[in-house]
């Protein structure tokens, strides 16, 4: 009886691409697990600081000389930049851009010569008709829920009295 | 090629799919949205010169009415209601109300609670006082009668005045007299009466007598200078009234005292009823709707109920129809595991001081490795998954110095209170405390002289961990509550310009506040870019 040839044990390929491939996706997978992740947050947007404007300072956010474009009405001036095809430059109510829309739309007219001239007092507004009154309330409560209310407009050197009220 | 593919490579696949797959299955949900923690408070788009944009609560945001009241439906509209309409909520919901006594759990009848009322408030409006309106102060431990007081006083339109138990005698003779109280109730045999009335209006005492001792007579001093009164005698034998359809609400409901720290002196602080329910109503929404007060809820308040922030969750506690639990025993006079550990509660209240105590107590008790790798694991838990670790025999195996509250515990109350200088607990030893409970913990501001309830409180399921440094550890508030508005204001060299955010001193405003219009607290804070106001500055 001849013994059978003993069987030839093949040596184990321990390092093969394969198992290496494997290996590291392991360890990568062991460290996702323990990483320290960075605890994000999400800053609210800056605010805008509540400003008292005279006639003068305001003029020149007419979106021309000034990216931003801001109105007024009845003493209160709003920020309507979101809306640049209507108050932009060439836009239709651009000519209210950065001046005292009060007037111009109690009337419902585009007209530039119903603006207060930039070096005289502020317009009260107390001529307007009953329905011209009511018009610009209706202009007013629309822009105080579409745009934000960013500041006041006053008569040149009553800034100082504006700031202490509040 | 074939041959490269061995035991080690099927090992290695094993794994790699493990550790792909088993997550899948074991992480879990977290407890809440981890988004909603990113930007907590409704940011005002425009703020004043030297102020910060008003932060309000997300469920009322800036341009919203802030939360008014309880919003009791009647027929199709609903209205604010008062303090009684909780009483009222909690009969129609059918809450329980306990007694801890020592092992033993007494159990009201609400129906004789509620007759108890009425035969008090007879009693209490045939007693001749000097004043129009009936000023009662109460100084009980946390019982029924303390808190039945409190509706006996809403009800009837009383005032009512909580005085915190135990005190000295010239404390509580000081706080009758700041208050005008000419009526009080008071355990029987607890203080010499006559001490008390040599500088206060004091005329009318109601005593008090616990269940083993009504056979002796308290009521009959010949000494005394005060009218006196038994409780169970009035309940007994008293007659009852009916309730006055209108109350006053214009006149102050609850008065307490606390600290002004503008004025650094003591103050009587007066809360009208619309302050209290505005502030209930507020608490009784702010926590995730998965976290709120339930009618399976067994609410202990292990704090004095002479404190507004404790009565106020009471409160909110009885409108969501809970069990309501009572010890007279709670911290800081007793233990916390003796003042709620034979009530099973799932919700409780604890003053700040005695919960970062008992923090660092038990903290100090994990002296062996395995609990030390635990608690690694646990806060692992917590600020990786967002999940509060669950009790587990295997948690508690060979078990350190912790108070043990019972399984159902799941959410703890705990509030900073500047007034009386109560240390501020850091974002990392709340943690700690969540491990250490196997509970959920909401931390709140409060300002009692500024308003009724909490002004902002955090998350219930922010478990977010502090970056701590050597010289600063991160502590936050959280986010307004929905019936106040907060704003910080320019203060000194803290302006809201400041390059590590807007700090400066808090003002406040809202229906909860103890004055219509602004209140400038006098309490520096900072808000984050999270939206959370935080109280230390940043090293």
């Amino acid at each position: 009886m001849e013994a059978p040839p003993p069987a030839i044990t093949e040596a184990v390929p321990l390092v093969t691409p394969l198992n290496l491939i494997l290996f590291s996706l392991a360890a990568y997978l062991i460290y996702m697990r323990f990483k320290p992740s960075p605890i994000p947050t999400i800053a609210a947007p800056e605010p805008i600081v509540y400003t008292t404007y005279t006639p003068r300072t305001l003029a020149k956010y007419n979106g021309t000389d000034d990216p931003r474009i801001l109105l007024a009405m009845k003493g209160k001036v709003f920020d309507v930049s979101s809306k640049p095809m209507f108050y932009g430059p060439g836009a239709s109510y651009n000519v209210f851009a950065g001046r005292d829309a009060s007037r111009g739309l109690a009337k419902g007219a585009l007209d530039p010569s119903l603006l207060t001239p930039l070096d005289q007092k502020l317009d009260t507004l107390e001529d307007l008709a009953a329905d011209e009154k009511e018009t610009l309330q209706g202009w007013f409560d629309q822009f105080v829920g579409k745009y934000l209310v960013v500041g006041e407009l006053v008569n040149e050197g009553e800034e100082g009295a504006a700031n202490e009220k509040q | 090629m074939s041959s490269d593919i061995s035991y080690v490579t099927y090992t290695l696949l094993a794994v790699v799919a493990g550790l792909i797959f088993v997550p899948v299955f074991l992480d879990g949900e977290p407890d809440g949205p981890p988004m909603a923690l990113l930007q907590q408070s409704s940011v005002g788009p425009t703020r004043r010169k030297n102020e910060s944009a008003i932060h309000r609560s997300r469920e009322t945001p800036v341009g919203f009415p802030l939360r008014q009241g309880l919003g009791i439906q009647e027929g199709y509209s609903r209205r604010n209601g008062d303090v009684r309409d909780i009483w009222r909520v909690f009969v129609q919901k059918v809450g329980h109300l306990h007694t801890v006594l020592g092992n033993d759990k007494v159990v009201h009848s609400i129906d004789t609670l509620d007759g108890e009322i009425d035969t008090l408030g007879h009693y209490f409006s045939g007693l001749p006082t000097a004043s129009q309106r009936k000023v009662i102060a109460v100084y009980l431990p946390n019982s029924v009668e303390n808190l039945i007081a409190g509706f006996v006083c809403a009800f009837y339109d009383f005032t009512f005045v909580p005085i915190e138990y135990p005190a000295e005698p010239e404390v509580i003779a000081e706080k009758l007299r700041t208050s005008n109280a000419e009526i009080l109730i008071m355990p029987a045999a607890s203080l010499d009466i006559n001490e008390l009335n040599v500088s206060s209006l004091l005329k009318h005492v109601i005593l008090v007598v616990e269940e083993g001792s009504r056979h002796l007579d308290f009521a009959t001093d010949p000494d005394a200078k005060v009218s006196l009164k038994e409780w169970h005698d009035i309940t007994a034998n008293g007659q009852k009234a009916t309730r006055p359809e209108k109350i006053d609400e214009s006149q102050p409901h609850m008065i307490i005292f606390s600290k002004d720290l503008k004025l650094q002196k003591s103050v009587v602080v007066s809360y009208s009823h619309v302050n209290i329910v505005s502030a209930v109503s507020a608490q009784a929404t702010a926590p995730a709707p998965k976290d709120q007060f339930k009618p399976t809820d067994v609410f202990t308040p292990a704090s004095t109920l002479a404190d507004q922030f404790t009565r106020i969750l009471t409160y909110t506690a009885m409108l969501s129809g809970c069990t309501i639990t009572i010890n007279a025993v709670t911290p800081p006079s007793g233990s916390l595991q003796s003042s709620c550990g034979n009530a099973l509660p799932s919700i409780i209240v604890v003053p700040a001081d005695s919960l970062s105590a008992v923090g660092r107590s038990s903290k100090a008790a994990q002296v062996e490795l395995f609990h030390e790798w635990m608690h690694i694991y646990q806060l692992r838990k917590l600020t990786r998954y967002g999940q509060v670790p669950q009790n587990s025999a295997f948690a508690r195996f060979n078990d350190y110095d912790r108070p043990n509250l019972g399984k159902n515990l799941r959410l703890i109350y705990v509030a900073e209170n500047p007034a009386e200088g109560t240390k501020p607990i850091t974002c990392n030893m709340l943690n700690d405390i969540r491990a250490i409970f196997f509970s959920k913990v909401v931390y709140a501001l409060t300002y009692p002289p500024a308003a009724a309830g909490a002004i902002t409180q955090t998350t219930s399921f922010d478990y977010r961990p502090g970056e701590d440094t050597k010289t600063f550890k991160e502590a936050h508030l959280g986010a307004p509550l929905s019936c106040v508005e907060v704003k910080l204001r320019d203060a000194g060299e803290y302006t809201v310009e400041h390059e590590d955010g807007p700090m400066g001193e808090i003002i406040i405003a809202g229906p909860s506040v103890t004055s219509s219009g602004e209140y400038a607290t006098g309490i520096i804070a900072r808000w984050r870019d999270d939206g959370c106001l935080s109280m230390g500055s940043k090293a």
